[in-house]
Order: C-alpha cells, then sequence, then structure tokens
C-alpha cells in the first residue's frame, strides 16, 4: 500500500452539472444513512470518535468523486474537492466496491487501490460502516407514506382485499429493488426507474382510495353504520 | 445613480428611490412575502430551489467546529443545513436586515428542534457587526441583489472572513444561452401573477423581477469580488445560469 502526502489542489474533475447531478444523488444517500444511524445509537457513538474527519472516495472509472465527512453523530456527503480529505482512496469502481465489502485490506494494491493519507482512519470507518445495517425498506416506506397502511384498515372488506394485493406487490417491489441493489452507489438510471416506479405506486394508491371512497359512499346507503 | 451633489436615489426594482428609503422598502416586500416563500421559489427556480441549495451547501467546504455566516439569511433555510455540518462546537449566525424575518427564522429553526449552534443577528450586510477575520464561510443565498450598496458588502463580507475561509454568493443571474435568457424572461414576467395568486403579493414579485434583471452579471460580480479582495474568484452556472453560485477565497497571509 503506498501512503503519499495529499495532493494540494488537482484540476477540477467535474462540471457544475455533474456536481448537481451528484449532489442529488448524495443527498438521498445521506439522508439514507442518517436515518439508519438514528436508529442505530451504538454506532452512532462510534461514529462519534472520528467527528471532523473526511474520507474521500475517488472512482476513476466511473469519475466519481465522493467526500464523506463525519459530523458528530452523523455523515455528510459531497463531492466538493475544496473539502480537505484525511484519507482519500483512488481506484475504480469495482475495485472500490470490493474495498466496501471485505475485510480484508491486505491485497489492495493488486486491485489497483491506492490510498494516501491516514490509513488508520479509513480502516476505523471501514469497520463502522460494516454494522451499518442500511435499511432500505424503511427509507422506501418513509418515502411512499403510510397511505396503504391507512388504506388497508379504512377500507370495506373487498377493497380491503385489494389493497393487500397491492401492498404484497408494493413489497415484491421493495423485495426487487432490494435484491438488484446491492450496490450502495445506484446509477442513474437504476435510480430514475427507481423513482418513476415509486411515482406509478403512488398513483395507483391515490386511484384506490378514491375507489375505496366511492364503493365506501355507495355501501353506507346499503349497509347501516 | 446620481452624483453625489444631489440626493442619493437607487434602484428598487426599476423605480428610483431614495437610499435610505430602499432598506425600508425591501423590509416590506420580505415582510409580506415571508411566510410563502418557499412555494414561490419552487415556482421561480423550476422547483430545482432545494437541490440548488444543497449543492451551495456543499461548496461552503465546512466541517465541524467551524463558523458560518448565513448572510440575508430570512427564513433560515441555510442555517438549518450548515447547523449539522459544523457541530455542537460550530457556530451559525443568521444575520438579516428584516426583523420579522429573523423571527420567522428563527420559530422555523426552534420547531425543528435544531437551535442549538445556531444565533440570530439584525444587520446590514452593507456594514457587518461583526469582528474581522471571524467566519470560515460566509454565504449570502439570494440576498445580495437587495443590498443597496453591493461592494459595500462584499468588502464588509471579506473584512468578516477568516484567512483560509470563503464567501458564497447564490443569486439569480444572466444566461448564457440567448434563447434560454429569453425564454427565462418571458416565464419570469408571470411571477407577479403567480405571485399574486400564492402570497396575494403580486408587487413584491414585480420587485424580484426587476431586481434579478438589474443585478450584475456573472463577470461583473466576479470582478467585484476581486475588488473587495477575494482571491481564486469563481463561479458555477446553474440551469443555463439562471442562477450562479460564485465563490470568492479569503487566502490565509504568506
Ligand atoms: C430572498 S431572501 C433570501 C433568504 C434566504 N437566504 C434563502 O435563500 O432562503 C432575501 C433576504 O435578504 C434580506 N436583505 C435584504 N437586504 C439586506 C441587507 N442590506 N442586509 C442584510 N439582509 C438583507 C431580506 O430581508 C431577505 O430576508
Amino acid at each position: 500500500m503506498s501512503v503519499t502526502k495529499l495532493p494540494a489542489a488537482s484540476p477540477r474533475p467535474f462540471t457544475t452539472v455533474n456536481s448537481i447531478f451528484y449532489s442529488t444523488i448524495y443527498s438521498v444517500i445521506e439522508t439514507g444513512l442518517n436515518q439508519t444511524l438514528s436508529l442505530d445509537p451504538g454506532t452512532r457513538k462510534q461514529m462519534e470518535s472520528l467527528s471532523g474527519k473526511c474520507i474521500r472516495i475517488h472512482c476513476q472509472s466511473p469519475r466519481l468523486l465522493l467526500n464523506i465527512l463525519v459530523c458528530e453523530q452523523h455523515l455528510s456527503l459531497s463531492a466538493n474537492e475544496a473539502l480537505q480529505a484525511d484519507v482519500s482512496i483512488k481506484g475504480n469502481a469495482s475495485a472500490l466496491m470490493k474495498l466496501l465489502v471485505t475485510k480484508n485490506t491486505a491485497k489492495l494494491r493488486q486491485d489497483g487501490i491506492v490510498i494516501s493519507g491516514d490509513v488508520g482512519l479509513l480502516g476505523k470507518f471501514q469497520a463502522i460502516l460494516q454494522n451499518l445495517d442500511i435499511d432500505w425498506e424503511y427509507q422506501l416506506s418513509k418515502l411512499i407514506g403510510d397511505i396503504p397502511t391507512q388504506f388497508a384498515h379504512d377500507s370495506i372488506h373487498s377493497a380491503g382485499r385489494f389493497a393487500k394485493k397491492t401492498r404484497h406487490n408494493l413489497e415484491e417491489d421493495i423485495d426487487n429493488y432490494l435484491h438488484e441493489e446491492a450496490r450502495l452507489f445506484p446509477f442513474e438510471t437504476e435510480l430514475k426507474e427507481f423513482y418513476q416506479s415509486v411515482d406509478a405506486l403512488r398513483l395507483r394508491v391515490d386511484r384506490l382510495k378514491a375507489r375505496t371512497g366511492k364503493l365506501q359512499s355507495t355501501f353506507a346507503d346499503v349497509i347501516p353504520a | 445613480m446620481n452624483n453625489d451633489s444631489q440626493e442619493k436615489t437607487t434602484h428598487f426594482g426599476y423605480r428610483q428611490v431614495a437610499v435610505e428609503e430602499k432598506a425600508d422598502l425591501v423590509g416590506e416586500v420580505f415582510h409580506s412575502v415571508a411566510k410563502k416563500y418557499d412555494l414561490m421559489n419552487d415556482v421561480m427556480s423550476l422547483g430545482t430551489h432545494r437541490i440548488i441549495k444543497r449543492f451551495t451547501v456543499e461548496l461552503s467546504a465546512l466541517r465541524p467546529g467551524m463558523k458560518v455566516l448565513d448572510l440575508a439569511g430570512g427564513t433560515g433555510d441555510f442555517s438549518l443545513l450548515f447547523s449539522p455540518l459544523v457541530g455542537s462546537q460550530g457556530q451559525v449566525v443568521l444575520a438579516d436586515i428584516n426583523e420579522s424575518m429573523v423571527r420567522v427564522g428563527r420559530d422555523r429553526i426552534i420547531d425543528k428542534g435544531k437551535s442549538g449552534n445556531i444565533s440570530y443577528t439584525l444587520a446590514n450586510a452593507e456594514q457587518l457587526p461583526f469582528t474581522a477575520n471571524t467566519f470560515d464561510c460566509i454565504c449570502i443565498a439570494y440576498g445580495l441583489r437587495n443590498v443597496t450598496d453591493k461592494q459595500a458588502a462584499l468588502n464588509s463580507m471579506f473584512e468578516m472572513t477568516a484567512p483560509g475561509g470563503r464567501v458564497l454568493i447564490l443569486e439569480f443571474s444572466k444566461p448564457v444561452n440567448p434563447l434560454l435568457g429569453k425564454a427565462y424572461d418571458v416565464y419570469s414576467t408571470l411571477w407577479p401573477k403567480a405571485g399574486q395568486l400564492i402570497t396575494g403579493d403580486g408587487e413584491s414579485y414585480q420587485y424580484l423581477v426587476e431586481s434579478i434583471r438589474m443585478h450584475p452579471d456573472q463577470e461583473t460580480l466576479k470582478q467585484m469580488m476581486q475588488e473587495a479582495g477575494f482571491e481564486n474568484c469563481e463561479y458555477h452556472n446553474v440551469m443555463g445560469g439562471i442562477c450562479a453560485i460564485h465563490v470568492g477565497h479569503k487566502v490565509a497571509s504568506r
């Protein structure tokens, strides 16, 4: 492993358009990470010991810059090169992914990964991150809201079954999503598709809700309350 | 602008008003729109203002323990984003010339339970009431446009910036593509109507449209920053220059 001094400044790898795109993605990931952290006081405490430290991931193909800044008990992600990193990891995507999941850091050099700065910090950070069990399902349910749940309770029987089916589909959707999404960094198209399907789902739920409302008012006439 | 012998006037949008009057007028404008401000922001930025804000915050390069000034901070959007970054050892100062804006900002921040490291100051950007070399970052977002003497504000901001620190200026700017410029121009003529519908106050948005058109373009503002002493000044055009984020540095003495 080669340990070199951090370069003072390197040419800007991004255009503003790119940065804004990453900024959007990072904000989504950041929210997910921090919500997960908020449910995990143990990890949060550990994290605090690294407060103020910045880990930079510099992916060369595809080109991507990610700063992970530890701010007390939560994480802040950014693509700003002006932020001084304490340790920086350079490499290509697949090698970096491996770094994320492996505990064995001995073969890093073979994978073409270059680490500069405080290597010890990287080890500590990695250990903490591996403890973190990111609950994407929870994130998704927060995103969609509790309309489906409410729906199932309020609705009359037949529509209730219908709702359950929707929920089942939803669970399937989530399941598929989780399985396809073993990577921490979703690609652009995937992310887009995901959000589109969430939107579609939301519409479906809205339509269902309207239908139940209609059915309910119809039955209200027939069945005494 | 008129010469010194005559009474000093400045532009309030396209209207010429006495300099002392402008601060009051600006106050009125923001007083009347403070609460529905967010929705109109969405209209004006085509729904992108949140992500532009986030991007701006990323450019701040803040980290725990630092001090940041949210100048013309209004309802405190930026303070809320800065607060977790600088942490309990750091400090966020929300400063605005308008008392009701500061009050709305403070209430919002307290509501969200994030008041720990944020403090509030009534201040005019042209004469900042702080100690020199205090802030690691000064951010003025959609605020410089409303300041009467912009150069004075930049000078004062430079003075308050700590050596090694930076200033961020987010503002509506000039679209680089003339066609986009034209389209946005036409679009912005609709704001007063939208503003009337949403906030019940079309006149304030008439003022916004005009103040945006009067605001210095990217290169001019960059020069003004250099004039104030900032170095390594650069800007990021957002949405083809509809907005621009200028970054300037106060270089640590060598
Ligand atoms: C459009 S708001 C921006 C609020 C906030 N920065 C944001 O992005 O949401 C502009 C603010 O600038 C303030 N302002 C106008 N002139 C000022 C001056 N000379 N000094 C300080 N603040 C000023 C107004 O009171 C108003 O709150």
